[in-house]
């Protein structure tokens, strides 16, 4: 098992370090954006200037620096990226029935299952990993160019996010390894559970801005992951948390199910 | 003693389409087996079903015993596997493909690796090349070396010689010689190479739409194969051509008879003494021949 992790590892290396840095960096200019706001009621001015679909999906975000400091975690392209890797992470079955490479590993005694293991490892280990290179990155932005005297986030909510983004991630990595299971083709299981990660989000946003479609936002993992609800603690985390584990295992569940069963 | 590879009604289905139906072949301890047929045929099929990669729609197949799905980690500890197209990792070098697939087990005896690395001509410096700069010849090499570098007690390689060049078929050649001398390795080889088939099969089993149509050994196919037999004189000849049972008088000419015979010609070669025979040329056994006559497309002795 190790073996095929550490293979699997050895190929995604530079990409997820190309990423990890892509959100630190991110991390590094949002902290430098909110420090030259605060003091002259930047915040207040800015949150003036937002229009109020804004002010509704980003929250304290604009309102102070805490809140604006914490975007990192909720920000849609943030999060759609994090959920991204994760989902493509999770597809390298359906890419090892594609390329044949299956054959050779399972051509060996191997048994069936490591191939949907070795990936279940490697995503929830990336889903796990870049919320937790984001936070350290916060952190040492923070220590780096937060003025004086600036309210630093609450370490408690950061890691609410944290576990949050992670379990969005897990969530989608569980049904793109489901997906996997039942592909011949890499390309058309991460399609498939990418496109339909963003229409989730979007039929999220949707639910949320418009009232009468509000039951809509219920049919999507991500009302489960309200970064401005969690940043006024007016969320439940343990359920939301809950739901999104559970969704994820659903999905590991099938995988596992499926994959022991297919020909590949 | 237990088949190293047996197959009874090995059957599978993609949806309505016919993979393999109603296989079963028994394949004894120490032969050297050619699965021979044509593309689609249904070999890799069966090649896939005895490694557990493909699950079959009805029937049962084991290896030395174990079978392929209820008992596949087993089965498979004792298998080497060729794939028709070797999948690579074309970022590793040769030296770390093999170590992978070390890794995964069983581990090889090192003195064995280094063994088959000379014999198929890789250099250190070819391991430490990149499998992307491989030519198709080079990543085939490899593949028989991950195969073989088990020692398994089953062999099972699928166009094994596709892309080698002519020394490294004769590597090939010897190596599956030692094996077969050996006794202690089974192989079984699928190829559309017949003369590779020829040189190191000693039974060969065809298979057609998914259907077993024959299973024989060389020397049977041999015996009931036709050759053509060319007799030439220097002046012309009235004589008729000498009737012998499962003859075939193919041209008669009075200075040349074209003849497609079976078996011993010992008997013709008496009745031409007293004719004024300038040559007589007999054609070799072709297994191309044998298996046109097996799918119905020759005569037959």
């Amino acid at each position: 098992m190790l073996t095929l992790v550490g293979r699997t590892l050895g190929r995604i290396t530079m990409l997820t370090t190309a990423l990890a840095g892509l959100l630190v960096a991110f991390q590094v200019a949002i902290v430098a954006i909110a420090a030259s706001l605060e003091g002259d009621e930047g915040f207040t001015r800015l949150a003036g200037l937002a229009p109020a679909f804004l002010q509704q999906v980003l929250g304290p975000a604009l309102t102070s620096f805490a809140g604006l400091t914490s975007l990192g975690f909720y920000e849609p392209l943030i999060v759609l990226l994090v959920v991204e890797f994760a989902i493509y992470l999770a597809t390298e079955p359906a890419g090892d029935v594609e390329s044949g490479l299956v054959d050779l590993v399972l051509a060996r005694p191997l048994p069936r299952h490591y191939v949907v293991t070795r990936s279940l490892l490697v995503m929830t280990a990336a889903a796990g990993a870049l919320p937790g290179v984001m936070a350290l990155g916060l952190w040492a932005s923070l220590a780096w160019l937060a003025p004086a005297g600036a309210a630093w986030p609450e370490p408690r909510v950061v890691g609410l996010l944290v576990a949050h983004l992670m379990a969005v991630a897990w969530c989608f990595g569980g049904a793109g390894l489901a997906a996997a299971a039942w592909a011949r083709r890499r390309g058309a299981a991460q399609a498939a559970i990418g496109v339909t990660a963003v229409a989730m989000y979007l039929l999220d946003f949707v639910g949320d801005a418009w009232p009468d479609a509000g039951w809509l936002a219920w049919l999507s993992p991500f009302h489960a992951f309200h970064g401005a609800q969690i940043l006024s603690e007016s969320t439940h985390a343990a359920r939301d948390l809950s739901v999104l584990f559970g969704l994820g295992a659903l999905g590991v569940a099938l995988a596992y199910w499926k994959f022991q069963r297919r020909d590949v | 003693m237990i088949a190293a590879i047996r197959t009874s009604e090995l059957t599978k289905y993609y949806g309505r389409v016919i993979g393999v139906e109603g296989l079963s072949l028994d394949v004894a301890q120490g032969e050297v087996f050619g699965f021979l047929g044509a593309n689609g045929a249904g070999k890799t099929t069966t090649i896939r079903m005895l490694l557990d990669l493909l699950r079959p729609t009805s029937g049962a197949a084991s290896i030395l015993g174990f079978d392929c799905h209820r008992q596949g980690l087993q089965a498979r500890r004792l298998v080497g596997y060729l794939p028709a197209e070797m999948p690579m990792y074309p970022e590793l070098s040769g030296a770390s493909y093999l170590a992978f697939l070390s890794r995964l087990g069983p581990p090889p005896s090192r003195a064995h690796l280094d063994r088959l690395l000379r014999r198929f001509d890789v250099s250190d410096l070819d391991l430490r090349r990149p499998m992307r700069d491989y030519s198709h010849g080079m990543k085939r090499k490899l593949g028989l070396i991950q195969a073989l570098m088990t020692e398994p007690r089953v062999l099972i390689l699928d166009e094994p010689t596709s892309g080698l060049d002519p020394l490294m078929i004769e590597a090939f050649g010897e190596t599956i010689d030692e094996l077969a001398q050996s006794g202690r390795t089974t192989v079984m080889l699928s190829s559309h190479v017949l003369s590779e088939v020829e040189r190191v099969c000693s039974r060969i089993g065809l298979i057609r739409t998914g259907r077993l149509v024959a299973v024989q050994t060389l020397s049977e196919l041999r015996a009931v194969t036709p050759r053509r037999l060319t007799v030439t004189f220097s002046r012309p000849v009235q004589a008729e051509v000498p009737s012998l049972p499962g003859w075939t008088v193919v041209a008669r000419d009075p200075q040349c008879w074209v003849i497609d015979v079976c078996g011993p010609i010992g008997a013709f070669v008496t009745t031409l003494a007293g004719l004024p025979v300038s040559d007589i040329s007999l054609a070799p056994f072709a297994l191309e021949d044998a298996i046109l006559r097996l799918f119905g497309e020759a005569p037959s002795c």
